[in-house]
């Protein structure tokens, strides 16, 4: 990612929890393609930065931006309207809804942006081969394993072909085996179709997939691993 | 144990908070509608053990002997009177010892002369000119009968004294031990306790799904804290109990919070129906002791029943939850039912048709009971197979996300998204059947001479029977003729019986002078050269309408017609309601004359009460059964939308927008309310037509749904949307994008 424009961009962020200050003051940028990982302990605020960055949080001071979008000037509508069409989210479980099939859950974003049914799951389809998980488009959510569970997901927040991946421990709930291939998956195809990640994780083997690491520790940026070169 | 059962009820978080207000709100409005009812039932069926003076005259307490027995204390004699249309209550009455009893709300019983009056008849009297309703009753007022006395503010009672030498010559007296102190019974018959019975089942199921939809709220959530506790250490036993106290508090919470509902509501409910179908005081719609205390009890041990029942449904280890069972989807068999109940009506319908107008039909009736019987378990019945089948193909062609949701979820379980809306079909039925017949049956009653619109203001009859069957020699009636034609416009029509006819045959003929007839010729006309015509039952409305039997003309000696007593009289008058009621007040202030007569409106007003009252049941029913199951289904959207908290809120997160997922809740509990009622308005007016054009005695023509039935049920409807629109801000608040970070 060495001299590509900066796609996100956090500057003096802070947000408190009651008395809480889960960010002090946090200034970064994500270049457009990267794939950054957010690391840190427990109630660090690694999730507070990801959560702010993706639209989810308003901060209580600072700035985001998604390249010439402020987000902090948008309303709740344009907020929602922006991580519709702009951005994918991975968690760590939950996301599938249990009474649809996985197909119709990858379908359903394209759905909810208003695209007809035939050709929603013409786009939906081809992600079940590309993520390895090919013949269990009509399985229900509870039909699925973890790790399938999570590469449904992860097609769901693709097949929008996002501006950004937000990936909070999307790996979390699986065990070492599955979640190395969710992330060789997530890895490959948000490089396929250029898309930057911003990933939150707790595991030093899931962040060696990333190109830069920050590590956020008690509400700032402590250190920064793999330092790119970002054209702000 | 029960402390930290208790503690973990409901020292929780502040979602187990949440959950216990909208599980306590769920119950408290079952629980209100549940006092309702029970109160209502005691109201109709007398259960509030007031004692009922009005049925001295009448019931099992009677016991009535020869009028002129000198061995008991009282006289007594009920009968109605009118005034503009409104019925007045009259209780004249003679007491011969101290023995005779008393009244509730009026210090003593009235001596000869004096009279007790409901404030209601009151306050009509003071406003009413004199010769039209207050001489009607004697000179001195002794006061108003008290609230103990009177079942409504707008009862209209008088309670007259007599002197008990003359009063035994009255007619309708009946000698009594004392003023009746039993509580009131009513009997309504077998069809109408049947209806009575069917509604009361009814309103229960429907309540009960409520509460225990309620207590039912969040299951899954609840069940995943029990697996916490397994974790920790807690038995299956334990777990029992922890599941059974946690309900109970909830349930518990929500009777309490039912019964301060109850009693606000009271006053405006009591109001409201006292306006439109019974009039009461608030204070009668009262549950009673016995149905206070099964309510307060009954609900939180129901509750914690049900949370044991349903916890056999889930296997919670220390490892997490797992359902037993996948819940069986309905066959394609629960359509057979309302197949075969449709089929049968439409059967009979076809078997019918080819019987003419005038032959007998009844030998179809069974097929036609048993085909709507069936269509109406039929609708219920295949109630989930229709949801599910309906919205797998829907699920399969939407373009819309929302649509996709919804329909999916109310496929996979089609039996919970059906159960609250079960008993709403039923009503939504049997009222389309009951709003399409009613005016047909009201309609046969009235006219089919086309004699309404002269009977209706212009004629007057008294009818003069006692159980005694006491016709009146002309020269005692000829004093209240002269007295009743002094009101402008009158002309009393004496109608006679021969003096030594048996008067209690039903074959008895009566006459009616032609001389007499020329003024009503509604009745019938002479042939020339006859002063006399002979009809072969009496001249009573009904009688005269039904004019089956023409009348003999025929010419009797003067001195023949002088011998004739006195059976009845009508009265052809100007259609002025001041005079109406000024001789009227003439028949009352008559000495020897107590019965008192009707109008042809007043008369088609009581043969139609009952079935206006029977309507208007239904018609309170469908109201409480509608929002009833608005109530159930809010309760259910809740209960879901708390389960799939984390699936909608990070839906909302990816961009759903808060409208797509209103359109969503919306969807699984409007939609199947609507289809419902649509589908059970559809069915029950098909039956109603076939059950019409079938047994109509007569061409007729289907009548058209009233405009008050659409706006029953679309009032109804529409009340439960409201109710379902409470719904929307707990989704917006449940799926904040800012919460999902603290699931």
């Amino acid at each position: 990612m060495l001299d590509s424009p900066a796609l996100l961009r956090a500057r003096a962020l802070t947000k408190k929890f009651g008395d809480t200050d889960a960010l002090r003051g946090v200034d970064l940028v994500v270049a457009k393609g990267e794939l950054l990982a957010i690391m840190g302990p427990s109630g660090s605020g690694k999730s507070t930065l990801l959560h702010c960055l993706a639209g989810i949080l308003t901060p209580d001071s600072g700035e985001v931006w998604l390249e010439d979008i402020k987000l902090n000037d948008l309303t709740e509508n344009e907020r929602t309207k922006l991580r519709r069409s702009h951005y994918g989210f991975v968690f760590q479980f939950g996301q599938l809804v249990p009474e649809l099939t996985a197909i119709e859950n990858v379908a359903l974003s394209l759905l909810l942006e208003g695209m007809k049914r035939d050709a929603a799951f013409a786009a939906a389809e081809p992600w079940f081969a590309k993520l390895g998980i090919p013949g269990l488009e009509k399985r229900r959510a509870g039909e699925l394993s973890g790790g399938q569970g999570q590469r449904v997901a992860l097609a769901r927040a693709l097949v929008m072909q996002p501006k950004v991946l937000f990936a909070d421990e999307p790996t979390g709930a699986l065990d070492t085996l599955a979640g190395e291939k969710v992330m060789e998956l997530l890895t490959q195809a948000a490089k396929e179709q250029g898309t930057t990640v911003a990933l939150v994780t707790h595991d030093a083997r899931i962040a060696a997939y990333a190109d830069r690491e920050v590590i956020v520790r008690d509400g700032v940026i402590a250190n920064v691993a793999r330092q790119s070169h970002v054209a702000a | 144990m029960l402390p930290l059962s208790l503690r973990l009820a409901i020292g929780g978080s502040r979602e187990a908070l949440s959950r216990l207000a909208v599980i306590a709100m769920g119950v408290a409005i079952g629980v209100a509608f549940l006092l309702f009812g029970i109160s209502g039932l005691n109201l109709l069926y007398g259960s509030s053990q007031q004692s009922c003076w009005q049925c001295t005259g009448a019931g099992p307490q009677s016991f009535e002997i020869s009028k002129d027995s000198h061995t008991y204390p009282l006289l007594w004699s009920s009968t109605t009177d009118y005034y503009r249309g409104q019925k007045i209550y009259r209780y004249d009455l003679a007491v011969r010892d101290a023995n005779a009893g008393s009244i509730p709300g009026i210090p003593r019983l009235p001596g000869p002369g004096h009279y007790y009056v409901s404030p209601a008849l009151s306050k009509l009297i003071n406003s009413a000119p004199a010769n039209q309703l207050r001489n009607r009753f004697p000179s001195h007022l002794e006061g108003q009968i008290g609230t103990a006395g009177l079942s409504s503010p707008k009862d209209l009672i008088v309670v007259v004294g007599h002197d008990p030498t003359s009063f035994t010559d009255y007619p309708l007296v009946q000698a009594k031990r004392h003023v009746s102190t039993a509580p009131e019974h009513h009997d309504y018959g077998p069809f109408v306790t049947t209806l009575f019975g069917l509604g009361v089942g009814g309103l229960l199921f429907a309540i009960l799904t409520l509460i225990g939809t309620s207590t039912r709220l969040a299951a899954a959530r609840r069940a995943e804290k029990l697996a916490t506790l397994r974790l920790a250490g807690a038995t299956p036993r334990q777990i029992n109990r922890f599941a059974a106290v946690d309900a109970a508090v909830s349930a518990a919470v929500g009777s309490v919070v039912g019964f301060g509902l109850f009693y606000v509501l009271r006053t405006i409910v009591s109001h409201v129906v006292s306006t439109n179908l019974i009039a009461f005081f608030p204070d009668r719609l009262n549950p009673g002791w016995l149905g206070a205390f099964t309510v307060l009890v009954g609900t939180p041990c129901l509750a914690a029943l049900a949370a044991i029942v349903s916890l056999r449904r889930v296997r919670i280890s220390p490892l997490g939850i797992a359902h037993r069972t996948t819940p069986k989807p309905p066959r394609a068999w629960r359509i057979a039912p309302l197949a075969m109940g449709l089929l049968l009506v439409t059967y009979a319908w076809h078997t019918n048709r080819h019987i003419a107008l005038s032959e007998v039909r009844g030998h179809m009736t069974p097929y036609f009971l048993i085909g709507a019987l069936l269509t109406i378990v039929g609708l219920v019945v295949a109630g989930p197979w229709l949801t599910m089948v309906v919205n797998k193909l829907l699920a399969k062609r939407t373009q819309r996300a929302s649509t996709l949701l919804a329909s999916r979820r109310l496929a996979d379980n089609p039996k919970a998204a059906f159960r609250p809306i079960s008993v709403m079909v039923v009503a939504v039925f049997l009222c389309t059947i009951i709003s399409m017949t009613t005016p047909l049956l009201i309609t046969n009653s009235q006219n089919p001479k086309d004699i309404n619109n002269l009977f209706s203001t212009t004629e007057y009859t008294a009818t003069y029977v006692d159980s005694h069957w006491k016709p009146m020699p002309q020269t005692q009636f000829n004093p209240l003729r002269a007295d009743i034609e002094r009101t402008p416009g009158t002309r009393v029509i004496p109608i006679y019986f021969t003096a030594n006819q048996n008067f209690n045959t039903s074959a008895s003929n009566v006459l009616v002078r032609c001389a007499d007839l020329a003024h009503l010729p509604t009745l019938g006309r002479c042939k020339p050269g006859v002063n006399m015509l002979q009809e072969s039952v009496g001249f009573e409305f009904n009688s005269i309408i039904a004019g089956n039997v023409p009348p003999v003309s025929l010419h009797m000696p003067p001195g023949d017609i002088q011998s004739l007593v006195v059976y009845s009289f009508m009265i052809r008058t100007d259609g002025n309601p001041a005079h109406i009621e000024q001789l009227r007040t003439s028949i009352a202030k008559h000495p020897t004359e107590l019965a008192t007569g009707r109008t042809w409106q007043e008369q088609t007003a009581d043969t139609t009460a009952a079935v206006h009252a029977v309507q208007a049941l239904i018609d309170a029913a469908i109201v409480v059964v509608l929002l009833v199951a608005g109530c159930s289904l809010t309760v259910a959207a809740a209960g879901g939308l708390v389960e799939r908290k984390r699936p909608l809120g990070l839906l909302r997160v990816s961009g759903a927008s808060l409208g797509q997922l209103r359109t969503v809740v919306l969807y699984e509990s409007a939609v199947p309310l609507l289809a419902a009622a649509a589908i059970s308005a559809g069915a029950a007016s098909l039956v109603a037509r076939i059950l019409i054009l079938s047994f109509a005695d007569r061409p007729v023509s289907v009548p058209p749904l009233t405009t008050g039935y659409y706006l029953l049920i679309g009032g109804g409807l529409a009340g439960a949307l409201a109710i379902l629109l409470a719904i929307l801000p707990l989704l917006s608040a449940l799926t904040r994008p800012t919460e999902i970070r603290f699931e």
